[in-house]
């Protein structure tokens, strides 16, 4: 294959999942390899590590799940200092949903750098004056802990349960290509069982000592985060952009929007025409 | 994913420890960082960048160590070539020494 990106990518995905897949930068000019080196050294520093000539030797490729790293989707945004649907949490950068910025595109650069900057400037400002608004004693006496899953288990904690099986179980579900590149109802439908399951036991028994903590959180947000994904997945019963339902094709007009999910332990999926009645009425 | 931390380089600031965004280094009473948590390196290469004498070396592998010695990274120029390749430190076009500001304020 000349050229794998576009469309084509479909076609790597498919090889990837047969075997092994290589790939050269053969179609560079020597002047386009130089500005490629000068413009885009976080990508040759590695190639140049393991001792490989990118534009003449062959290496092997995969593709790698980045979630909403680089792309749309993240936690929603409610006011124009970047604060959220919880008081006092305030996001930016990957965790930030951008779409009202900038439409449904991923992107590098440009549209990642400015909105990291911007939304680290504007939830900046935000979290300080939330915080400013309530300094004194008051605040302080009367701050507890929320965090549920993966801190304090709504049932008994237990050992049999781990924060690498339970990452390592979301993983399984959700950045193999033959389940998530080409999806399909049945496939996610199994995938979103599984993931209710992994989430319940997650809630009512994962729990972590000392550093550990911050192993078993980051593991129920994993849970939390893939399991919303794959029941998203599941509402938009059309293909579009990185959703690939080879079991329906096509774009429907009725999901021309974004889906917003409400919740954790219990969630809903609004769609955003849904959600635009909510806020006028 | 981080592999070498370079005792003779290194002037323990343990900046390393400070940034690492998974927690990997911890620090010693008297002595270089140590890497604790090797398994948990996301390859970000952050912990080398902001090396301030490039005594840190992350390899290209994310997924496991691949035993790349210090003499190894050393013979090839390794060490700190991820910072030059970025422009930072000694990689970046000086300027300073073009700068006639100095002289104006001599003559004063």
């Amino acid at each position: 294959m000349r050229n794998g990106i576009g469309d084509r990518e479909e076609e790597v995905a498919r090889a990837l999942i047969d075997g092994p897949v290589y790939a050269r930068l053969d179609q560079a000019e020597p002047a386009l390899q130089g500005w490629l080196r000068q413009g885009q050294p976080n990508c040759f520093v590695p190639y140049d590590r393991v001792g490989i000539d990118p534009f003449s030797e062959l290496f092997r490729i995969t593709l790698r799940a980045e979630g909403t790293v680089r792309g749309t989707g993240g936690i929603d945004i409610v006011s124009d200092d970047c604060a959220t649907g919880v008081p006092g949490l305030y996001v930016a950068g990957d965790a930030a949903s951008r779409e009202m910025m900038t439409g449904a595109v991923s992107g590098g650069g440009a549209v990642n750098s400015s909105w990291a900057l911007a939304s680290g400037w504007w939830a900046g400002k935000g979290a300080s004056t939330h915080a400013k608004r309530r300094t004194g004693k008051a605040f302080r006496s009367a701050v507890q802990s929320l965090g549920q899953a993966g801190l304090r288990p709504a049932s008994s904690a237990s050992a049999d349960i781990s924060a690498s099986e339970v990452i390592e179980v979301v993983r399984s579900e959700v950045t193999p290509l033959g389940k998530n590149f080409f999806r399909t109802g049945e496939g996610l439908e199994k995938s979103g069982e599984r993931l209710e399951s992994v989430w319940r036991d997650v809630r009512d028994h994962l729990q972590g000592e000392g550093l550990d903590r911050v192993r078993t959180r980051e593991a129920a947000s994993i849970a939390a985060a893939g399991r919303w994904s794959v029941a998203a997945a599941l509402h938009r019963t059309e293909s579009r952009g990185m959703h690939r339902r080879t079991d329906l094709p096509g774009k429907s007009p009725a999901f021309a929007h974004r889906l917003v999910i409400t919740g954790v332990d219990e969630f809903r999926i609004a769609g955003a025409p849904e959600r635009l009645a909510e806020l006028a009425s | 994913m981080i592999e070498i931390v370079s005792a003779t380089r290194c002037v323990e600031c343990d900046i390393c420890v400070k940034v690492c965004p998974a927690n990997v280094f911890d620090a010693t009473d008297n002595g270089v960082p140590v890497i604790a948590r090797q398994e948990d390196c996301q390859t970000c290469f952050l912990c080398e960048i902001y090396c301030p004498t490039d005594a840190l070396y992350v390899a290209e592998f994310a997924e496991g160590p691949t035993g790349i010695t210090e003499a190894q990274a050393d013979a090839r120029r390794l060490f700190g070539s991820y910072a030059r390749a970025l422009g930072w430190k000694r990689g970046k076009a000086g300027g300073s020494e073009f700068d006639p500001t100095h002289r104006i304020r001599v003559a004063q």
